[in-house]
């Protein structure tokens, strides 16, 4: 993976005093927020809060009404998706959209074209990737056939695929037993290694509170708290809005 | 499995060798038919299977159902014949200046009908024919009205037109197998992928980077790229065309029918496809076409009983079949 040794913005993404209506009802209300090198920011908030749709305007699926988003430096208003995607940022979708009716290597082949045209390099990576998702086994097996988990982990080899810098990933661990989460944990852990950037929308807390270096809490649509994962769990507003009573993070 | 397919390459041609052979018998083919009512249906049913691939690449592959692809088929064939008949241009020339306007007429009709999806990018293509019929009827001056454009019979090589009917189910032959392998190229590489993944999902085609839009233009181009070659090579085999027969439902129709009986998203299919069902067609019309539209009644009816029997199509039919023969070889008892 590469690295950027010189760092001119500290900020990967920012998004700067960004609104989106629907019909009136102000999904997201004038929100800035960033995201670091190298970090892995959570995004937190209760059902409807706008945590997809923020995801959808910074991919570009919707237009943003207000405010501008800034991808290493340059605005990515207005962009479509693909350019997005070309410029660096892979994106899971929330119930998983593999492509049904081609096999689990063909669906993260489409993606590892973004960044290799010919059919053997990308090939080659997608094997790789597959490999360190752990769906190497499966990798003739027809997309629909897939269960819950090997969803979520064919959705996160699609976007890896394109060799992102910025991944955004949308309740990748809905669903997954226990087992599966420290499995997706130690994985995105290595990701951030190799120096991905990370954005995850989730709702295990465990997981989020373990992994993120920072989160941000979104309640109808507006930033109500942010900062490192204790002071999130100890916020009163954030706690009454979504978290409720009783959820310590353990010491140490 | 592995033992009988084994076997198979013992006795049986290796890929390549394969596909000599098969050349070779599809260039000596026509010296050997003389019927020329028999010719005559494999040369229709060629031509819908040229075609049916060309519909095969945007509705079978990308997703995108155009009912409109009499438009390209037409452009093609009042190209090549009005240049004919006003310029005596050689329609082998016009042939090819046909499909360019045909591609140019996809990527005008692309802009704007491939934002539409499903059912509401049929409905516009249909329209969009709708269109193209009534310009032909009105623009009298060009394209013969509703009279149409009926051409001399001048035999020669230059003029695109032939004594014998051998001829054209040569050229029909050579232009199918072409585009069967330039489609063929397309759909085994990176495009070919791209495609597929719009026809399955285009918000999450478009977050791996594919330029959705730029794809399914292409693959519409394409696509009418080979159908307008289908229509002037119809105009030069019939030497007649009228906006009725032409830019007709029937034509977009009978594109739609060959690709989705013969097994959607792939390329053998279209043309298997078409030699199940243009010959019936061709049949059901010679026998029963005294009885004005009865033909229509019986053809409808076979069509329905085919899609019940081979809901997948006929190719992914025969592949279960031919699996299913070849598991009861190979695990038939030995001492029988």
């Amino acid at each position: 993976m590469r690295r950027r040794i010189f760092r001119t913005v500290m900020e990967l993404l920012e998004l700067r005093n960004v609104t989106k209506h629907f019909l009136g009802l102000a999904a997201v209300n004038n929100l800035s927020m960033e995201v670091r090198h190298g970090e892995i920011l959570g995004l937190i908030g209760p059902n409807g809060a706008g945590k997809t749709t923020v995801f959808n305007l910074i991919t570009g699926y919707f237009s943003v009404d207000e405010g501008d988003i800034f991808f290493m430096g340059s605005s990515i208003r207005g962009k479509q998706p693909f350019h997005i995607c070309h410029m660096g940022i892979g994106r899971t979708f929330q119930l998983g959209r593999p492509f049904h009716g081609i096999t689990v290597l063909e669906n993260v082949l489409i993606g590892a074209f973004n960044r290799h045209k010919g059919i053997r390099e990308a090939r080659r990576e997608t094997e790789k990737i597959l490999d360190m998702v752990g769906l190497s086994e499966k990798k003739d097996v027809l997309a629909k056939n897939l269960n819950v988990e090997e969803r979520k982990k064919i959705e996160l080899a699609k976007a890896l695929a394109t060799k992102p810098q910025l991944l955004l990933l949308d309740e990748v661990m809905a669903g997954l037993n226990e087992a599966e989460i420290m499995g997706a944990l130690g994985l995105l852990g290595k990701l951030q290694q190799e120096g991905m950037t990370l954005l995850i929308i989730e709702h295990v807390m465990s997981a989020i509170m373990t992994l993120c270096h920072r989160i941000v809490v979104l309640h109808h649509g507006e930033m109500i708290s942010e900062g490192p994962p204790r002071k999130i769990s100890a916020d009163e507003r954030v706690i009454s809005a979504y978290l409720g009573g009783g959820y310590h993070v353990a010491p140490g | 499995m592995e033992k009988a397919e084994a076997k198979r390459g013992k006795w049986w041609f290796s890929g390549w060798q394969k596909r000599i052979v098969f050349f070779i018998f599809l260039a000596l083919f026509p010296l050997l038919l003389h019927d020329p009512v028999f010719i005559h249906v494999l040369v229709i049913s060629c031509l819908f299977g040229m075609m049916g691939i060309a519909w095969s690449l945007i509705a079978g592959y990308t997703g995108q159902f155009s009912l409109g692809h009499c438009v390209f088929f037409g452009v093609g064939a009042y190209t090549s014949t009005i240049l004919y008949m006003k310029y005596n241009l050689s329609p082998w020339i016009g042939m090819f200046l046909g499909a360019l306007i045909a591609v140019l007429v996809a990527l005008t009709v692309g802009y704007i009908c491939l934002t539409l999806r499903g059912p509401f990018f049929a409905l516009a293509t249909m329209a969009v024919a709708e269109l193209f019929r009534i310009f032909a009827i009105y623009l009298k001056n060009l394209t013969g009205g509703s009279i149409g454009l009926l051409m001399h019979f001048q035999p020669n090589f230059v003029n695109f037109i032939f004594r014998d009917k051998n001829s054209y189910l040569w050229i029909i032959l050579s232009l199918t197998v072409i585009f069967y392998y330039v489609t063929r190229s397309i759909t085994h590489g990176r495009i070919g992928y791209y495609l597929i993944a719009i026809r399955e999902d285009e918000d999450a085609a478009k977050m791996l980077g594919i330029n959705t839009m730029r794809y399914k233009a292409t693959a519409l181009a394409i696509s009418a790229f080979i159908t307008a070659i289908g229509g002037t090579f119809y105009a030069q085999y019939i030497l007649y065309i009228s906006p009725y027969e032409i830019f007709s439902f029937d034509i977009s129709i009978q594109l739609a029918f060959v690709s989705i009986l013969g097994g959607m998203g792939t390329l053998t299919g279209p043309i298997l496809g078409s030699l199940l069902i243009t010959p019936l067609n061709e049949f059901l019309r010679a026998t029963l076409g005294e009885y004005q539209s009865l033909y229509l009644v019986f053809y409808g009816i076979v069509m329905i009983i085919i899609v019940i029997m081979m809901p997948e199509g006929l190719l992914n039919w025969l592949k279960i079949l031919s699996k299913k023969v070849l598991f009861k070889r190979a695990n038939a008892p030995q001492n029988i």
